[in-house]
């Protein structure tokens, strides 16, 4: 009559839930809603987990990535709508952060306009090799060969190399790391 | 030849393995051109990594704990179980099982006073809102279920035990199997299939006791425990049930109504189910007071002691059938059927309000057997349904 909690979901979230959030969290930049679908995420584990859960690991990110890609173009249709209407930009209504970290998020900002300006799989193969995954785990996430990730990551690199140089040219300013 | 971006960029990463990492090695080793190479993708990927860096949570944004994930998702998993443990399809069948298990169990007819042998017959049906959050504890396991379970672990004999459903293909094997006449729906438009159940029955003896125990741990302050239920010996009978079934019901065991794509398939389906089964039987020996015993189970299942003292009166313990549904969450109504009055059940929103149109389980008691219809129809098509069984 009850569906109790199946036994490997604890241990899904003890190894996982910290990684899930943050990779969703650098992907939507918004801690309430990489909160929520972190949380999807997890109870779509319990729901429907997979048949094999081998890689387990692989599995989350890639209905977390499905779910971060969902939200950002909802907040991407959303945000086309409000400049129709002539409201505030995305950027502007993001939650507003204390003095001390302003730097922080003028270059955070910078960083998220280059990543909408790459493929939908480029900014998320960027994100989640920082996040730490290997190859492997990066292809089961998003569904590619593990040969081609070395190809499609370098690619990835020099396109946001490229555009985060333009950008910063742009606005008079030499990116990190030069 | 030298090395290309994509094959320093995977050495960078450690990914390059066997044949390809001692190549890639060995040539680094002699090559001045493609050791530059390297710094320069070297110090682009890390330049990148702090630039992405940048997307990290900052201390107000990190995650929530790890405990607090899990008693969230319990939480959900407990608000869906409270749907689904009515609109589920075997439904029914168990919450007539838990029901029987809980309290009917201990429910003995008063009729044979002082003879060694009572008898509970269902005769009607009634429905017990109520908050459906105490029968299930923090772990997700039912707080009723594990005491019940500690009660009767060792000391039930299964005396007829339960064997696998079987698919019979025409009424009358339906029929010969299940022990009892089963009925169809005369205006159905496709063949229907048959499960049957074969139900089972055990027996026990009361440890008073070892129930005073767990209701003690169960922090239930009942009514104190009847001196003469010790050693009260209780046959519990669970006749066979058929299920008979229209449309395709293949998806019905795992349906999750607040699922987008199951509800589409369910409307799709075309899938109408008909439970029947006789009444169950509780026998004791000799009597004991059932509605004292009932006071125990509704305690069990949340009410307050005043609350249980007062709902006991109004129930005759002897014929009826006490099916618990969450509170706030599902409505009902009497509807004639069938030829008696029946109880029509339905999810409500906060305000009383039906939620949706489709998903309605009608309860009817006829002739000493249990009927309950369920599928995707509208409220009328399933009254339909249900008045024309023959």
């Amino acid at each position: 009559m009850s569906q109790t909690r199946p036994p490997f979901l604890e241990e899904a979230v003890q190894q996982y839930w910290e990684r899930i959030y943050r990779v969703l969290f650098r992907l939507t930049g918004d801690p309430a809603e990489a909160d929520d679908l972190a949380l999807e995420t997890f109870w779509r584990l319990w729901q429907k987990p997979p048949s094999d859960v081998a890689n387990l690991g692989g599995w989350l990110y890639r209905v977390a990535m499905r779910l971060g890609l969902n939200s950002m173009r909802a907040r991407w249709r959303r945000w086309q709508y409000e400049q129709h209407a002539g409201r505030r930009s995305l950027e502007e209504t993001d939650t507003p952060l204390p003095e001390s970290v302003a730097e922080c998020a003028e270059e955070r900002r910078l960083v998220r306009q280059v990543l909408r300006q790459l493929t939908e799989r480029q900014a998320q193969l960027l994100i989640l090799r920082h996040s730490g995954l290997s190859y492997q785990e990066i292809a089961t996430a998003l569904d590619i060969r593990a040969v081609s990730v070395g190809k499609l990551l370098e690619r990835a690199e020099q396109d946001f190399f490229r555009l985060f140089l333009d950008a910063t040219e742009g606005a008079g300013k030499l990116p990190a790391g030069e | 030849m030298h090395l290309n971006d994509e094959i320093l960029r995977t050495y960078l990463d450690g990914e390059l393995n066997g044949g390809r990492l001692t190549d890639t090695v060995q040539h680094l080793s002699g090559c001045t051109s493609c050791q530059e190479r390297l710094m320069q993708v070297r110090a682009r990927t890390e330049a990148i990594h702090s630039h992405l860096a940048t997307l990290d949570p900052l201390t107000a944004e990190t995650p929530r704990s790890t405990r607090s994930v899990i008693r969230i998702l319990d939480q959900k998993e407990h608000n869906l179980m409270s749907k689904r443990l009515i609109w589920r399809p075997a439904w029914t069948i168990l919450a007539i099982v838990a029901i029987l298990a809980v309290t009917l169990s201990f429910q003995p007819a008063r009729a044979l006073a002082s003879s060694f042998l009572n008898l509970f017959r269902v005769q009607q049906v009634t429905l017990l809102p109520m908050d459906m959050s105490a029968l299930r504890g923090s772990s997700g396991e039912p707080t009723l279920g594990r005491a019940i379970a500690q009660i009767f672990s060792d000391s039930i004999t299964v005396t007829r035990q339960h064997e696998d459903p079987q698919v019979v293909s025409t009424t009358d094997e339906a029929a010969g199997k299940a022990g009892f006449p089963v009925r169809t729906w005369v205006s159905a438009t496709s063949q229907p299939s048959f499960e049957v159940d074969s139900g089972m029955a055990f027996e026990f003896i009361v440890d008073r006791k070892k129930i005073g125990q767990v209701i003690s741990e169960a922090g239930i302050q009942g009514p104190d425990l009847p001196q003469d239920l010790d050693g009260v010996k209780v046959d519990v009978d669970i006749p066979a049930s058929v299920v008979v079934s229209y449309g395709n019901c293949q998806f019905f065991g795992n349906y999750d109504q607040n699922d987008p794509d199951d509800r589409a398939l369910m409307a799709k389906s075309g899938c109408v189910q008909i439970v029947q089964m006789p009444s169950p039987t509780v026998r004791t020996e000799p009597e004991i007071d059932a509605s004292q015993i009932a006071v125990i189970g509704l305690q069990f299942m949340g009410m307050s002691k005043e609350e249980a003292n007062e709902y006991s009166q109004t129930v005759d313990w002897a014929s009826t059938l006490v099916i618990p549904v969450p509170r706030d969450e599902v409505g009902s109504e009497d509807v004639s059927v069938d030829g008696v009055t029946g109880k029509l059940l339905y999810p409500v929103n906060s305000d009383g309000e039906i939620k949706q149109s489709d998903s309605y389980i009608l309860i009817w008691v006829k002739d000493g057997l249990l009927y309950s219809v369920y599928g995707a129809l509208d409220r009328d098509s399933l009254l339909n349904v249900a008045n024309n069984l023959q």
